[in-house]
């Protein structure tokens, strides 16, 4: 198995056994910096890759991203609060620990699935239940050592795209700060078929790059 | 200029208490703690909970909600001086804020829609104002702001309008609203883990001075930085 991306093109593409077996939608960054003041939009970086891990991601930089997709809610109505499990099994406030109110819940589920409700668990993270982990291999010992990093950059969906998918709705991509951003049906496909089982080779080509499937599988061989 | 007081209220003990200090306020105490009392008790039955209060000369506004089938329904309590209670429900989604301007009272929610209070109920009225926006001050010109969704999608960038203005003023805000301090316009936005105050013109929106300050808690007062 093997992943190209084509971010000019808006396209990933599968192979195995260096034949082309899907091809994907996928959105990247923009191909110049952004102006997104909290955090530019940057190209998603050419390169080879390999993948690395698929993962709940959490982080503090993005609000709503830092709770894990899935985690358990409990809505708290007479306090204006909303309280999100903790792996220890008790119960924090979304309003104090993350500034989130319970107003914001509720209108953001209302924007994505149409009702004024508090969820039973939180599918706001703004990386989607799973994302997935590239990283440069600068040794070529196929693992994440020395001085290399996992990539900021990654694979993933968003919560708009999940509500769409989850109602059957047309999926509509959008521009990313430069992680790929894809449907969550695609998602689901690619891993199933071991597209993103740890040390697949992944390729990020240049924007101005276009896919020739004959160039591709010729060029693999 | 009319007497207004916006405070947020969590609980049955704290609307209890705003209402009370609002006794004061008026000198007209027996008659208060009578409504206050109605109201709480009122509230008991018509509200899952209140979330703030909204005081001008003529009225209260007691903005909550109920819970429905498993929805949260936005309603509005208001009560004149008298003491009468309506129920108002015609809101579908949270109101960011009931604010008096020209003479009238409009309640904002969180979506933009903006309604004004006609005596008899609310009105929808022609404002369209972006998400999550606030009139920030009224008195001399308009100028009104709304928030940045806090999602990475970029949902609401945040921006800042007013009138006399020739376009609007993108911001990033989302706890620490907005406000007038010596005819300029404060706003804080976070940058990375620090902040930056912005000062704009209030009357051109032009902006005046961009400085860095230190970390800020949101109930501090912006004019203070």
């Amino acid at each position: 198995m093997k992943l190209h991306f084509y971010p000019g093109q808006h396209l990933l593409v599968l192979t195995e056994k260096n034949k082309v077996v899907g091809r994907y939608e996928a959105i990247g960054g923009p191909s110049q910096i952004g102006q997104d003041q909290r955090m530019p939009e940057e190209p998603t970086w050419p390169g080879s890759y390999l993948i690395h891990s698929t993962q709940r991601y959490i982080t503090p930089t993005w609000q709503m991203s830092s709770l894990a997709w899935g985690t358990e809610l409990q809505d708290k109505p007479s306090l204006n609060d909303v309280w999100y499990k903790l792996q220890s099994g008790k119960w924090g406030s979304l309003l104090k620990d993350f500034k989130i109110s319970r107003d914001v819940i509720i209108f953001y589920n209302k924007r994505l699935y149409g009702k004024n409700a508090v969820p039973s668990q939180w599918i706001f993270n703004d990386f989607g239940p799973l994302a997935i982990r590239w990283f440069k291999d600068l040794n070529g010992n196929g693992k994440l050592d020395a001085k290399e990093r996992l990539s900021g950059q990654m694979f993933h969906t968003t919560p708009d795209n999940e509500a769409e998918h989850y109602q059957g709705m047309e999926v509509k991509l959008y521009p990313s700060h430069g992680c790929i951003h894809m449907k969550p049906g695609d998602r689901d496909t690619i891993l199933s078929r071991g597209g993103f089982k740890k040390g697949t080779p992944f390729v990020v080509h240049k924007y101005a790059e276009r896919f020739n499937q004959e160039r591709l599988e010729n060029s693999a061989q | 200029m009319l007497f207004t007081n916006m405070r947020n209220v969590s609980t049955k003990k704290g609307l209890k208490t705003v209402l009370s200090k609002k006794v004061t306020s008026l000198h007209i105490l027996p008659l208060c703690i009578l409504f206050s009392a109605s109201l709480y008790a009122e509230e008991t039955k018509l509200l899952d909970a209140t979330q703030y209060v909204f005081e001008n000369k003529h009225s209260t506004f007691q903005v909550g909600y109920k819970l429905k089938n498993g929805e949260t329904i936005t309603h509005v309590l208001r009560s004149d001086l008298g003491g009468q209670l309506t129920n108002d429900s015609v809101f579908e989604d949270s109101i960011f804020q009931i604010t008096d301007f020209a003479g009238q009272t409009y309640a904002i929610q969180m979506d933009g829609e903006s309604f004004m209070w006609t005596g008899q109920g609310w009105q929808v009225t022609d404002f369209d104002f972006d998400m999550l926006t606030k009139i920030i001050s009224h008195d001399q010109n308009l100028v009104y702001c709304s928030a940045t969704f806090p999602s990475k999608a970029m949902m609401n960038q945040g921006r800042c309008m007013g009138e006399g203005w020739e376009t609007p003023q993108n911001v990033f805000w989302y706890d620490i609203t907005p406000e007038i301090c010596d005819n300029e316009l404060w706003v804080v936005e976070p940058v990375g883990s620090a902040n930056q105050l912005k000062q704009f013109d209030r009357f051109s929106g032009k902006l005046i001075k961009t400085r860095s300050i230190r970390f800020v808690k949101p109930e501090l007062d912006v004019c203070t930085f």
